[in-house]
Formats: C-alpha cells, sequence, structure tokens
C-alpha cells in the first residue's frame, strides 16, 4: 500500500472515529443536562386557605420549584417570600415572636419583608405578591397580573 | 415528587419525537458508522497485506 | 507517546504486555467467523452499561414514581428516548449475541482442555445477563412487568422446604411490591454489575492467556492474523456494524412504555414472558411442576459441566454434538409452542 494511500486511509478512519465520537457525546450530554422546569405551569399557586392559616403563623409551600413561605402576619395581613436562604439555599425558619426568618444553617437573619438584618447571607429574600379568592390564598411573582 | 412530575408531563405537549425527526437524528450516525466499518474494514486487510 | 511510554518503561516491566500486543494472534479457518461473537458481546455490555448508567440519573425505583420517572426521561430529557430504547434493544441483542457465541463454542467444542474455566464463566455469564434481564423487566413497573415477575418469583415456590424462603428473599416480602422493586433495582444497577465485572474480567483474561480454540475438524490452518491491530480492527469493523443495526432498530422501535400497574385488578389474558425464558415457561405448562423444575435444574448443571462430562472430545464421534443440536430444538421448540398456545387466547 503506497504512502500516500495509507495516510489517506489513516485520515479518513481518524476523520470517520472523530465525528462519531461528537456524534455520541452531544446526546449524552444533553441528555444529562436536566430538562427545564415549565414556568408558566406554576407561577400562580393556591397556598393555603384562610382558615388553615391562623394570624402570626407561617407556612411551607413550593413555588417556581423552590421552597417558599406565607406568614399570616399579626396585623392581619399576608406576606409571601422566598424561603430559600440567599447564602447556600438552606430553607429558613420563621420565629414568630420576632417576626423574622432565621436560617439554621450558618446563622443569617431577615426581616419579614425579606430583607438582611444579619449575614452572611448578602441579598433579600425574594418576595412574591399575595392575593385572596374567597376562601383561598394565591401567591404569584411580583409582576404578574393576577 | 409524583404530582409534580404529572403536572410537568401535562402541560408540555413533547412526547416522543416523530418517526422522521428520530430518523433525522440517527440516519446521518448509521450512516457514518457504515462507512466507518467500510473503511475499518478496508485498512485491515490492506495494511496485513502490505506487510 | 514515547514520552509517555517510556515514563511507564523507566518504572514497571511492561515487556509482558509487550510480548502480548506484538505476538498475539487468531487462527484462520473456515470457522473464523463465529471468533467475533465474544468481543461482540462484550461491546454490548459496555453499550448496556453506559445507557444504563445515563436511565439511572433519571429513574425513581419506588411505585409511585417509576413509571412516571421512565415517561420523564421518553418524553421529556432530550434523547431519552434514545438512551432507554438503545439499551432496551441492547438487551436482546446482547442475550441474542451470548447464545450464538455459547452454541459456537459449545460446537467447535472450545471448552475442552485447557478451557474447562472459561466455558464454566460462560455459562455464569449467560446465568447473569438473564438475571440482567429479569431484573431489570420490573423497573418500569408496568402491568407486563408486575405480572412477569410475580411469575417469575413464585417459581421456586414447588421447591419443597426452601422454596417458600427463597420466594420471600426475592419478592421481599410476601407479595411483589415496593420492597421487590428496591431490591431488583439494586441487583440490576451493584450487585450484578459487580458480578459481571468479575466474571467478564476472569474470562477474558483466560481466552488472552490461553489463546484461541481451534476446531477439531480443522486440520491445518489457513494462516493466523495478529490481533494487534488486524484482529482489533475487524471486531471494531463488527461493533460498528452492529451499533448500526441496534440504532436502527432503536430509532425504528422505540421502546414501549405501558402505563402503571395497578396490582389488584387479575392478570392479563395471555401473559407471558421475554423470548428468552419463553422455553422454561413452556416447560413448567408442560410437565408437572416439580418435574419442571427438577429438569430445567438438572439441564443448567449438565450443560455446566459439559468439558467434565465429554471427556474424550475427538472428531467424529458425535454424541456431544447430537446433544447439543437436541438442547437447540427442545428451546426452539418450546419457544414456539409457548407463543403458539398463548396467542389462542
Amino acid at each position: 500500500m503506497s504512502l500516500s494511500r495509507r495516510s489517506f486511509l489513516n485520515r479518513i478512519l481518524a476523520g470517520g472515529a472523530a465525528i462519531f465520537s461528537a456524534y455520541v457525546i452531544y446526546p449524552v450530554i444533553r441528555f444529562l443536562i436536566p430538562p427545564p422546569v415549565p414556568l408558566d405551569a406554576q407561577t400562580r399557586v393556591q397556598a393555603a386557605t384562610i382558615d388553615e392559616l391562623k394570624p402570626n403563623s407561617a407556612k411551607f409551600f413550593r413555588f417556581l420549584d423552590k421552597p417558599a413561605v406565607l406568614v399570616h402576619l399579626q396585623n392581619g395581613s399576608y406576606e409571601a417570600l422566598s424561603a430559600k436562604c440567599t447564602h447556600l439555599g438552606c430553607t429558613v425558619a420563621f420565629e414568630q415572636d420576632k417576626d423574622i426568618f432565621y436560617c439554621n444553617c450558618h446563622g443569617s437573619q431577615f426581616n419579614i419583608d425579606g430583607k438582611v438584618i444579619k449575614g452572611p447571607a448578602a441579598l433579600p429574600l425574594t418576595q412574591y405578591a399575595v392575593s385572596v379568592s374567597g376562601d383561598d390564598i394565591f401567591v404569584t411573582t411580583q409582576n404578574q397580573q393576577v | 415528587m409524583t404530582a409534580f412530575l404529572i403536572q410537568v408531563a401535562d402541560t408540555l405537549s413533547a412526547k416522543i419525537p416523530s418517526f422522521t425527526d428520530r430518523f433525522n437524528f440517527t440516519l446521518p450516525l448509521i450512516v457514518v458508522l457504515l462507512i466507518l466499518m467500510f473503511f475499518i474494514l478496508l485498512k485491515s486487510y490492506e495494511s496485513e497485506k502490505g506487510r | 507517546m514515547g514520552r509517555i511510554t517510556d515514563f511507564f518503561d523507566e518504572r514497571f516491566d511492561l515487556s509482558p504486555i509487550r510480548r502480548w500486543v506484538s505476538d498475539k494472534t487468531v487462527p484462520q479457518h473456515k470457522h473464523s467467523f463465529w471468533y467475533y461473537f465474544g468481543g461482540l458481546a462484550l461491546f454490548l455490555l459496555t453499550v448496556q452499561i453506559i445507557t444504563g448508567i445515563l436511565l439511572a440519573f433519571y429513574y425513581s425505583p419506588n411505585p409511585a414514581n417509576a413509571n412516571e420517572s421512565v415517561r420523564y426521561i421518553m418524553e421529556h430529557v432530550q434523547y431519552g428516548w434514545l438512551i432507554r430504547s438503545i439499551h432496551f434493544w441492547g438487551a436482546n441483542f446482547l442475550i441474542a449475541v451470548v447464545l450464538v457465541h455459547m452454541f459456537s463454542t459449545f460446537f467447535m467444542k472450545a471448552y475442552r482442555k485447557p478451557r474447562e474455566v472459561m466455558w464454566i464463566l460462560g455459562v455464569l455469564i449467560l446465568a447473569l445477563v438473564l438475571t440482567f434481564s429479569f431484573t431489570g423487566y420490573l423497573l418500569p413497573w408496568t402491568t407486563l412487568s408486575y405480572f412477569a415477575t410475580k411469575v417469575g418469583v413464585n417459581t421456586p415456590m414447588v421447591m419443597p422446604v426452601i422454596g417458600n424462603f427463597i420466594s420471600q428473599i426475592m419478592q421481599g416480602g410476601e407479595d411483589v411490591s415496593a420492597a421487590t422493586l428496591t431490591r431488583m433495582f439494586t441487583l440490576h444497577t451493584v450487585i450484578l454489575p459487580l458480578t459481571a465485572a468479575g466474571l467478564v474480567t476472569f474470562h477474558v483474561l483466560l481466552s488472552q492467556v490461553l489463546g484461541t480454540s481451534v476446531p477439531l475438524s480443522i486440520k491445518k490452518l489457513d494462516g493466523e492474523t495478529k490481533f494487534f491491530p488486524h484482529f482489533l480492527m475487524r471486531d471494531a469493523a463488527v461493533w460498528s456494524g452492529t451499533f448500526a443495526i441496534l440504532l436502527a432498530f432503536a430509532s425504528v422501535f422505540p421502546a414501549n412504555l405501558d402505563p402503571k400497574v395497578n396490582p389488584i385488578l387479575p392478570a392479563p389474558a395471555g401473559i407471558k414472558p421475554e423470548w428468552y425464558f419463553l422455553f422454561i415457561f413452556q416447560t413448567l405448562r408442560t410437565i408437572p411442576e416439580i418435574a419442571a423444575v427438577g429438569l430445567v435444574t438438572l439441564g443448567g448443571i449438565v450443560w455446566l459441566m459439559v468439558p467434565f462430562l465429554d471427556r474424550k472430545p475427538v472428531n467424529g464421534k458425535p454424541f456431544f454434538t447430537l446433544f447439543g443440536i437436541g438442547v437447540i430444538v427442545y428451546t426452539l421448540t418450546m419457544t414456539i409452542f409457548a407463543y403458539i398456545t398463548t396467542a389462542q387466547h
């Protein structure tokens, strides 16, 4: 086999093997990337009923595929926030006597509006919009029209 | 978890791709494999003869 | 590349590997074609492991989520349908190739001395591959999965004394349930792969150490092919062609997903196991249960012990060849009968 024929053959094989490898690796990588969560299914959630959420108490629920919290404040209004601590993602707890959110993982504290009182968290908890319809309390994102 | 999965399944209309879509992806790969098979055999026999 | 080999040469004695690479040959004769099936089985096993690992990223092994997670893979994960369909067809191809490999080595009497241990390992690997299929079959948690497993797991019950105990261990309780599913999943993804790694490594290692067997009927070889690179390249060509066929099947016939089982409802009419178990299934329906279990067990032991029973394999004495043909005829007949008799329902 002449040298040029051999190197031609080698190049075809190398090229073919490269194409094959890329063609196999591509779907494997796409497969491993998790499919996106459909947001429109979940941007309006019935978080609780009026009866189940007594004043000065909180209920944790899932919103936008993350933990969220609905609080019935002492003054009677409702507040809904993301319950995912902005530090490293632990779910915050609600301290009802002090009306603050406290993260047990590293000690961050947030006030009732989600602003940081004490670190290590730096960013505030996202606020959500609350609306009441009949007996149900709905939570939506702030830019959603109810 | 189950309720979430069912909700996702109902919301998105994607089912498995159609026959055409499936083959649009795999047919070129099949062709590449067959070509590769042919050239590997060619190389194997040629380099053995060339010894 | 030279620098890398120099690094190892300065520290390890690589001469046995070098000798193996340069010296290993494969005999050429009119039956050499069958030599490709062992490597093909290894290739298909690798495909199963890779696709299986990918599926395990999304599969959930409990009755509440199992079927839904498979549906998620099929309908929402990018190329999920392809990975699962390759895994499904790959399993069927692997069993077929292992059977061809086993029968071809049987008829070439490759089990004779010094390769008796290779034969035993091979039969154990066949049992392993069938167990892989049996455990994997339950995972989508469909009606077929559930009842096929029920039949399989209740079969040992006919054995006196230990039968009930064995069934309970397989099921994880009195019935097929969530406990059964986690048990099958652990077997399928941990225990069986580890066992396969051991058995297959040992089996392949022996084939390298002992070389390739030549049938008794071949008096003179047509030649010898160097394993590196020529025979290995031809192996790669066979693997490419087989993978192309596997992809075609996966695209034309994507893996089916039936709805989730409702265990309270009765077993559907015409239920039967997958094709590779049909001969056992039909044997169980044809002769009394305990005789059937005895026959299949005894048959398995005889098959395993063939190298020690065929003491003086000599060309021209066809007893074991006829025995092998008898086994094939029996399994084919039973399989066909199983199809005919279940189709009548």
